[in-house]
Order: C-alpha cells, then sequence, then structure tokens
C-alpha cells in the first residue's frame, strides 16, 4: 500500500451525523469537517466521496455523479490512484450552468491498469478494476 | 416456540430503522413555473415517489439494488439509504398538472403556477 496524502471527502447533502459515526474512528479531521458541514460551509468540495468494494476477481469503485452525461466523465489510473474528472454544462433558462469535478481515488496496488471499465446509470459511476493474477489467492493443496 | 408480545413483528423489513437520507436540490422560478431539481443517484423510475398532501410535498427514493451480493466492502464513504425530501409548497400551484421526469438520477419536477401568482402584464393602449 502507497501512503498518498488523502483528504477526507465531505459533500455537503448528506447526513453530517450518519457519516460521523458511521466511518471508523472519527480523526479531528472528521471533526472539522463535521463541524464545517454543520455550518454549512461549501468550501472543500473538491474531492467526491467514493465506495470501494472488492470480489474475489474484481476491485469495484463506486461514485455519485447525478445530472452527468457518460461522455463527459473523464477516468485515468496512474500508480494505484484512480483520477475521475469530468466537466459538465448545461443550458438552463436563466442561461448555463456548469461547474467541474475531479477526485483521486486510491485504489488497491493489486488492480490492473488494464481491463479497467466504467458503466454508469442513474447518476452512479461503478469503475470495475480487475485484480491482477498475482493478487488472487490461489489455493494449494497439500499432496 | 411461544410467540410473546414483543416478537409480533412479522415483517423484517417494516422492523427496521429507516435511514434517510436528505437529497440535494435546487429550486428556480421562472414566469410560469417553478422547477424543483433533486439529485437522486441510484435511483431508478420504478423507485420513485412523489406526493403531495395538503402542501406539503414528499419525494422518496429507493436506490436499486445493486449487486453488492458477493461485494466485500473496503472503504465507504458515501452515506447510505434511501432519500426523501419533504417541501412545503407555501404557493398555489396546478397540482393536476405538475411534471416529472427523471433523467442521469436527476428527477426535475415542474410546477405550473396558478393563474393568480402569475405577474401580471399590463399592455398599453
Amino acid at each position: 500500500m502507497k501512503l498518498i496524502h488523502y483528504k477526507y471527502p465531505t459533500t455537503t447533502d448528506s447526513n453530517s451525523l450518519s457519516r460521523l459515526f458511521s466511518f471508523g474512528t472519527p480523526s479531528f479531521e472528521r471533526f472539522e469537517t463535521f463541524f464545517d458541514e454543520f455550518l454549512e460551509a461549501k468550501s472543500h468540495k473538491d474531492q467526491l466521496a467514493s465506495d470501494l468494494y472488492e470480489d474475489d476477481k474484481n476491485y469495484f469503485v463506486r461514485l455519485e455523479l447525478p445530472g452527468i452525461d457518460k461522455n463527459e466523465v473523464n477516468l485515468e489510473l496512474e500508480n494505484s490512484v484512480l483520477t475521475c474528472s469530468g466537466h459538465h454544462s448545461e443550458k438552463t433558462e436563466n442561461g448555463k450552468a456548469e461547474y467541474s469535478f475531479k477526485s483521486s481515488i486510491p485504489v488497491p496496488e493489486g488492480a490492473a491498469s488494464e481491463d479497467v471499465s466504467a458503466s454508469y446509470k442513474d447518476g452512479v459511476l461503478i469503475v470495475t478494476l480487475p485484480k491482477r493474477e498475482v493478487s488472487i489467492p490461489r489455493q494449494i493443496k497439500v499432496k | 416456540m411461544e410467540t410473546t408480545e414483543l416478537d409480533t413483528v412479522k415483517n423484517e423489513q417494516a422492523s427496521k430503522p429507516q435511514n434517510w437520507r436528505r437529497p440535494h436540490y435546487d429550486v428556480s422560478e421562472s414566469d410560469d413555473a417553478f422547477d424543483v431539481q433533486v439529485h437522486l443517484p441510484g435511483v431508478e423510475r420504478s423507485g420513485i415517489d412523489i406526493s403531495i398532501k395538503d402542501d406539503n410535498l414528499t419525494v422518496i427514493g429507493t436506490r436499486a439494488e445493486f449487486n453488492t451480493q458477493d461485494w466485500r466492502p473496503i472503504r465507504q464513504e458515501l452515506p447510505q439509504g434511501d432519500f426523501r425530501l419533504d417541501l412545503r409548497l407555501n404557493v398555489p400551484v396546478k397540482e393536476s398538472k405538475i411534471r416529472a421526469q427523471i433523467e442521469n438520477g436527476v428527477l426535475n419536477l415542474q410546477f405550473p403556477k396558478k393563474e393568480k401568482i402569475k405577474p401580471r402584464k399590463i399592455k398599453i393602449s
């Protein structure tokens, strides 16, 4: 595992209390973001929240990107960091609404950079990263 | 097994505490209507329930079960739970003409204003 400076993502629309109590030990950073959220500070929306799952053959990264067109999303994988970025613009009655986002998500080292696939449905992006052969545990029989 | 008064709840789903997430939403106004945009990532068309009782609008978005059966969580940062948004409509709207659309996890609701609150235009004769 590499050491990557990682900033806890915050989303202002999430329930602060449930976030605070459902993920591990709250650190001081957590408390800071908790209070920021409490005071509705919208200063750091630079990191998107993501979920990471695994099964026997793949890692899965799950991101919530409602309202984005799938062509507006760019994904890059480099040195066990998955970077998800994009730019969204839409015409509204009052002119144009646009925003950019970029998020770096640390993924386990055992993820193969080839054959990465992603699917987008109902505002949820799921990136599938196959595990490298080596990192799949192999059963060895004792003869 | 003997049944006591305490274990009469048969439906386990109903006895679980419900965790609601308040979705992100935007409200904008035009001359004829109010537009409400609600972000409901992971919710399909069939998972949306919109109701109006008196002047309370309730939007419930049930997230489609995605394949987590064989998935083991390593890190979970996203809040869990289904979405629920309660809004009070303090302006008269044409309830029969409310339109709702969902695309890419964003629900668009359009509430046409009743005639009496529309700005009146006066022509100069």
